[in-house]
């Protein structure tokens, strides 16, 4: 065995870090070993001397004092509970609340709404509709060319489109 | 297993862990260890509780140490040893003035092995530190305080 790692081994060994299989393995090869077992034994008696120095032996514990964790811990972790748990009600609350008033609650139906939208292309093909109508889009561009000539802003936003002089603005 | 039951079981060998290492007010820090400990909820996760309560103590202690301003006092108390009920031989004696002299890391290692019985990987637990280092840390200690011992 190489010097250095059986002086280690003895180490552990003397300091009782040494798993007992392998424990039982070095035992064996100190038996031998004479020169080795010597060298266990001085180790041995190093740490005996370090444990005496530091009194494990002798020190007590005393008595142990009562567990103070205390009701304000308690009160603490009762209130972080019942905190978390009044929260996860408000949102559920929320959800269902808000699922409920979109589902049943007077709301435009998906169908009503998509019906709008065929009925505002009608009319402005025919010219008739609010919803960006030539005359809107007309009446847009005449304002932009009056307020571009007096230096006003018609409304308080001046539009810049091409669609604008396309239409005659 | 409950707190209750933690201390209980391992209370006594924090408390004497925390008298010796930051002396005064060792009950309040015992207090402090274990409400942390209900606190983290690690306790559960850890492979060794007794370990984990001592990593806690370490922690809590050096903490309140440094709120006292007292790192230096620290070292001198680190360097102190229980003292025995009768006086020990020239031996001992010897051996305690050799332990007062090791770098605090390592002489803080070889009492966690040799006076609170902690295992190596408990030991690396508490300290944060590889396996490794904990029986490096070890053999240095045992090497320095054979060479002073023999020297003197």
């Amino acid at each position: 065995m190489n010097g250095e790692m059986l002086e280690r081994l003895l180490m552990d060994r003397a300091l009782g870090g040494l798993a007992p299989e392998v424990e039982a393995l070095l035992v064996e090869y100190l038996e031998r070993d004479e020169k080795a077992r010597g060298r266990a034994e001085e180790l041995g008696a190093l740490t005996g001397l370090m444990r005496r120095a530091m009194g494990s032996e002798e020190v007590e514990h005393g008595a142990l004092p009562a567990l103070r964790l205390g009701g304000g811990w308690r009160r603490r972790v009762a209130w972080g509970v019942a905190a978390g748990a009044g929260m996860a009600a408000c949102v559920a609350i929320g959800f269902w609340g808000g699922r409920s008033v979109r589902d049943g609650g007077g709301s435009v139906d998906v169908a009503e709404r998509v019906a709008v939208v065929p009925a505002q292309r009608e009319a402005a093909a025919e010219g008739g509709g609010e919803f960006f109508s030539v005359e809107r889009l007309r009446g847009l561009a005449v304002r932009n060319a009056v307020a571009e000539r007096t230096g006003e802003v018609a409304g308080g936003v001046k539009v810049e489109n091409p669609l604008f002089r396309a239409i005659g603005g | 297993m409950e707190i209750e039951g933690l201390y209980r079981e391992h209370g006594g060998a924090v408390l004497g862990y925390l008298r010796r290492r930051f002396g005064e007010g060792a009950e309040d820090l015992l207090q402090d260890v274990f409400v942390q400990a209900l606190r983290g909820g690690g306790v559960k996760r850890a492979v060794s509780g007794r370990a984990y309560l001592f990593g806690i103590a370490r922690h809590v202690g050096l903490s309140a140490a440094r709120r006292e301003r007292a790192v230096e006092r620290l070292g001198e108390r680190l360097g102190e040893v229980a003292a025995p009920v009768e006086r020990e031989g020239g031996d001992v004696e010897r051996m305690r003035g050799a332990m007062a002299e090791l770098p605090g890391q390592v002489r803080e290692t070889l009492e966690l092995r040799l006076r609170e019985e902690l295992t190596y990987e408990e030991i690396a637990g508490v300290l944060g530190v590889p396996v490794g280092t904990v029986r490096s840390r070890l053999h240095t200690a045992v090497k320095m305080l054979s060479e002073r011992m023999k020297r003197e």
